[in-house]
Order: C-alpha cells, then sequence, then structure tokens
C-alpha cells in the first residue's frame, strides 16, 4: 500500500464520486448529489493533505523535510475544518456528506482485499479467528444480558440516555435517521452486533495493512514496507526478550494481540467508528482466550502432573508439600483473577479515554452554541494526543501480562538455562 | 513511534535493551494495583453467591475474602519477582 496504491485508490473514488453524484442527482435530487460530492471531495482533501505529511516524514533510507512537514500538519487542520463547517453550514444532507466520506474508505479497503485475497496469509487469518472467536464469546455475553434489559423495559431506556456520553458512531447516525419511524430489521442487529463488527473491523483493517505490507517483498522496500518491517522487527525482538529463545513460538500470539488491541483503542478517535474495546464483552473474551491458551501451555509443557505441581506451588520438601494444600486453592484462584483482572483494566481506561473526548466534544459544541455554529471548538485535541498514548499503553499491558503469565507457566528448568545462557551472551535475548 | 530506532550510539544494543527494559517494568508494575484490587473484590462477590446458595452465610464469604487477599498477595509477589528475574537478565 504505497503511494502509487494511495494515488491511483484516489482517482478511483473521484471517478466514483462522479458516477455516484450522476446517479444520485438523477434517482433522487440535485442537493443530495451535491452532498455526497462534498463529502467525498473533502475526504479526497484529507487523504491527500495526510499523504503530502507523511512523504515529508523521514522514513529509514528516505530523506524527508521536517519544516514542511510542520507546514502542512499546521496547515492540515485549519483547512479542513474551516471546510467541514461550511459544508454543514450550506445545509447539506448530513447522512450524504457520511456517505461521500466514507467513500474513499471502502474503495481503499476493496482495493487492498482484493489484492490480498489472492495470496492468503496464515497470521492474518489467525488474528481474524481470535476476532471470531471473541466475537462469539462477546454475542454469547450479550445474549445473557438481554432478557434483563428487557425485563427493565423503560427504566432501561432513562437509564440509558442519563448514562456517560459517547461520541456518535455510524450505527448512532443510522439510528438518528430512522427517528420516530419504523426501525428496520437489520438495523436491530448492526446494533445488536455493534461491538463484535467494530472489532471484526479492526481484524480486517490489520489484515489489509499488514498483509498490502507483506506483498510487495521489494528488494529495496518503500516507506510502507519499511515502516511495517520496523514495527514487526520492534514488537518481536521486544517480546522475545521477555519470553526468552524457549518462548519463540508464542511471540506471533501476543505481537497479533498487541497490534488488534492497539488498533481496537484507537478506533475510538476515529470520525464515525468506535471502540469495541469499551465493552467489557470485548475485553473478557480477549482475556478468555487468554487464560485458555496458557492453561493449554501449562499442560502441554508440563504434562498433566507438572501443571499440578506448578499450583501446588513445586514442593521440594515436606514443609514445601505441608504447604501446597495452603497454596494450591490461593494459586488457583489467582488463575482465575487473572483474565478478571486483564479485561476490567482494558475496559475502564478505554471507557474513561472515550467519555473524556465525548464530554470535551460536548463541551466544544456546547461553547459555540450561542453562534448557532454547526460545528464545535476542538477542545478534545489536547485529549486525543493522551488517548493515543493510553490506548497504545493499555495495549501493551496487556500483551505483555500476557507474556509474563506465559512465562510463569513454562518449565522452570527453561527458565535457568535460559538465564544461564544469558549470563554468558548478555546480548543474545534482544538480538537472537 | 518508540520502535524507529536509528540513531548512532556508543552500544546501540544496551541502549535499546535498557530502553525496552523500563518499558516492560512499567508495563508490568501497573498491573499490581489491580491485582490488589480485583482478588478481594472477586472473593467477596463469590463467597457471597456462595451463601446465598448454601445458606452458609457469613462463612464462604470470609474464606473467599480471605483466599482473594491471599492470591492477591502471592500474585503480587509472583509478577515483583518476574520483573527482577527481567532485570537481572538485562544487566
Amino acid at each position: 500500500m504505497g503511494s502509487s496504491f494511495l494515488s491511483g485508490s484516489l482517482r478511483m473514488t473521484a471517478l466514483a464520486t462522479a458516477l455516484f453524484g450522476l446517479a444520485l442527482a438523477a434517482s433522487v435530487d440535485g442537493r443530495a448529489a451535491l452532498a455526497f460530492a462534498a463529502g467525498s471531495a473533502w475526504s479526497i482533501l484529507n487523504f491527500a493533505m495526510w499523504r503530502k505529511l507523511v512523504n515529508q516524514l523521514s522514513w529509514r533510507g528516505h530523506d524527508g523535510n521536517p519544516l514542511r512537514a510542520a507546514l502542512w500538519a499546521s496547515l492540515k487542520g485549519p483547512i479542513l475544518y474551516v471546510a467541514g463547517y461550511f459544508l454543514l453550514r450550506a445545509g447539506l444532507s448530513p447522512a450524504w456528506l457520511v456517505a461521500g466520506f466514507g467513500l474513499v474508505f471502502a474503495v481503499v479497503t476493496l482495493r487492498a482485499l482484493s489484492s490480498w485475497l489472492i495470496t492468503p496469509q496464515g497470521a492474518t487469518a489467525v488474528v481474524l479467528a481470535v476476532a471470531l472467536c471473541s466475537g462469539g464469546v462477546a454475542r454469547a455475553q450479550e445474549h445473557k444480558a438481554a432478557p434483563h434489559e428487557a425485563a427493565q423495559g423503560q427504566h432501561a431506556e432513562e437509564h440509558k440516555e442519563s448514562g456517560a456520553p459517547e461520541l456518535p458512531n455510524i450505527v448512532t447516525y443510522l439510528e438518528a435517521m430512522y427517528e420516530g419511524k419504523p426501525t428496520p430489521t437489520w438495523l436491530h442487529l448492526v446494533k445488536e452486533w455493534e461491538n463484535v463488527l467494530y472489532a471484526l473491523l479492526a481484524a480486517i483493517i490489520l489484515i489489509v495493512v499488514f498483509g498490502s505490507a507483506a506483498k510487495p517483498k521489494a528488494l529495496i522496500p518503500g516507506p510502507f514496507q519499511n515502516a511495517a518491517e520496523a514495527l514487526l522487527g520492534g514488537l518481536h525482538d521486544f517480546f522475545l526478550g521477555v519470553l526468552g529463545p524457549s518462548g519463540k513460538p508464542y511471540v506471533p500470539f501476543v505481537g497479533s494481540l498487541m497490534l488488534y488491541i492497539v488498533t481496537m483503542n484507537w478506533m475510538g478517535m476515529v470520525p464515525f467508528l468506535k471502540s469495541p474495546s469499551t465493552s467489557l464483552n470485548t475485553t473478557f473474551a480477549l482475556a478468555l482466550c487468554v487464560f485458555v491458551y496458557v492453561q493449554y501451555i501449562g499442560i502441554t509443557r508440563n504434562g498433566l502432573a507438572g501443571y499440578l505441581y506448578h499450583f501446588a506451588g513445586q514442593p521440594k520438601d515436606a514443609i514445601g508439600w505441608g504447604s501446597a494444600v495452603l497454596l494450591f486453592p490461593l494459586e488457583v484462584m489467582g488463575e482465575f483473577i487473572k483474565p478478571i483482572s486483564l479485561s476490567c483494566r482494558l475496559f475502564g481506561n478505554i471507557l474513561g479515554e472515550d467519555i473524556l473526548l465525548a464530554v470535551f466534544v460536548g463541551l466544544g459544541v456546547t461553547t459555540l452554541s450561542f453562534v448557532h455554529s454547526p460545528i464545535g471548538l476542538p477542545l478534545q485535541l489536547p485529549f486525543l494526543v493522551l488517548s493515543s498514548l493510553f490506548g497504545l499503553v493499555q495495549g501493551l499491558v496487556f500483551a505483555l501480562l500476557t507474556t509474563v503469565y506465559i512465562v510463569m507457566m513454562l518449565p522452570h528448568d527453561h527458565e535457568h538455562e535460559h538465564h544461564e545462557a544469558h549470563a554468558s551472551e548478555p546480548h543474545a535475548a534482544a538480538h537472537p | 513511534m518508540i520502535f524507529f530506532t536509528g540513531s548512532p550510539v556508543a552500544d546501540p544494543d544496551k541502549e535499546e535493551r535498557d530502553k525496552y527494559s523500563l518499558m516492560r517494568q512499567a508495563a508490568v508494575l501497573s498491573a499490581i494495583p489491580g491485582f490488589l484490587v480485583v482478588p478481594p473484590v472477586v472473593g467477596v462477590l463469590l463467597g457471597r453467591w456462595l451463601d446465598q446458595r448454601f445458606h452458609t452465610a457469613p462463612w464462604l464469604l470470609l474464606v473467599f475474602l480471605l483466599l482473594g487477599f491471599g492470591s492477591g498477595v502471592r500474585l503480587t509477589v509472583r509478577t515483583l519477582k518476574q520483573v527482577s528475574e527481567m532485570q537481572e537478565r538485562d544487566k
């Protein structure tokens, strides 16, 4: 997905906009076509400016111009912000503006997906499997909660309205479009599966991005392939440093887990999207995957007897065996606490960030409401930086704790071997 | 991005290991408050549910609360041990 890929996608979007615009003008009306074209033009401008900005940043082996990058960064926000203000002020239909805005994303995704489908990658299929697994568990949890919510009836609705603020996403807009009208069945379904669909979208984004990065396999890699390789290389070294050489088979799992969680966390900052990790069902499903995987590693690497011996605190003498009776329930309970602790931490932090963003977006809109402005002051900008940092840190903590749990479950002899190997070769772990 | 490193230094391996080591420690240590809070809470919830089910109030609640405290402390100690092992390995 290099610069030429994006240029091709933007050209294709422009062509699709013209065709859709003409079709809309003929079938609906001229204003709908205008709104669609304006939304698409805004989105194309956004992508083109992003491309300029990225091209000016220096990558390995590519000279950039930091001054020009800073200039583009300082121009991009105000230009797009003012353009957005006038588009909304012109009284164009927000629904068609959003549809136009989303066209470029649809074109990029479909193009990348179609090129990737020719060469399916095993690792990306694993990410999809993890997403489906977590989605299934999340769905089961939601089903359990459904009768309880139905019983609460009106109270539930009232509570929802007075609940924590959240930024609107595509589903919210779709619901708003059908306000006062009978809601179609597909919208009910989309609303019910909202978090699962966003979690799947995160998996698709990862598949598309890394599938595209892996595809060219150029001798002299481009900036995109370079960045992807540097990121994956860094993650590989980082997790291998914690797991040690015997933990090499588990690096793809924890690396994919971190990328998947960070993608989900950052989705909350993208307009019209929602972070699926603000649902405890999603985070618990992920923690459950970790729990099952860690127990599987424990049983396969230690054997069933060794696995139970590990839970008894690995006693070696009579006193040790005596205290094993006390330690066994503590260890078993600790093992069940781990997924609960993992899921609650991720859910709480990401929900908190999203609420903070929603509060400051609301505050920005309220500040300018006296001039009847269709857009608000961007008061949330400093918190976007904070959210991106927290999203990364939370993904890192989740994946790192998973590696620690795996290390705790690995046979102890390997640990000592590894430790001794390291004493003689201090650089081996960082660069195997 | 944290993983992009290219600046020439005297010992890039050492610097990279130090940076990773610091990040690892910070991330793992940030989990410790959770280990101290979540187990007793889960213990209380589980104990209360079992007490209601078997009409044994308040004994199972007390047992699981103590188990929760115990497993929280044990998890914390094991995590700290793991962090110090990692630190030793990085030296």
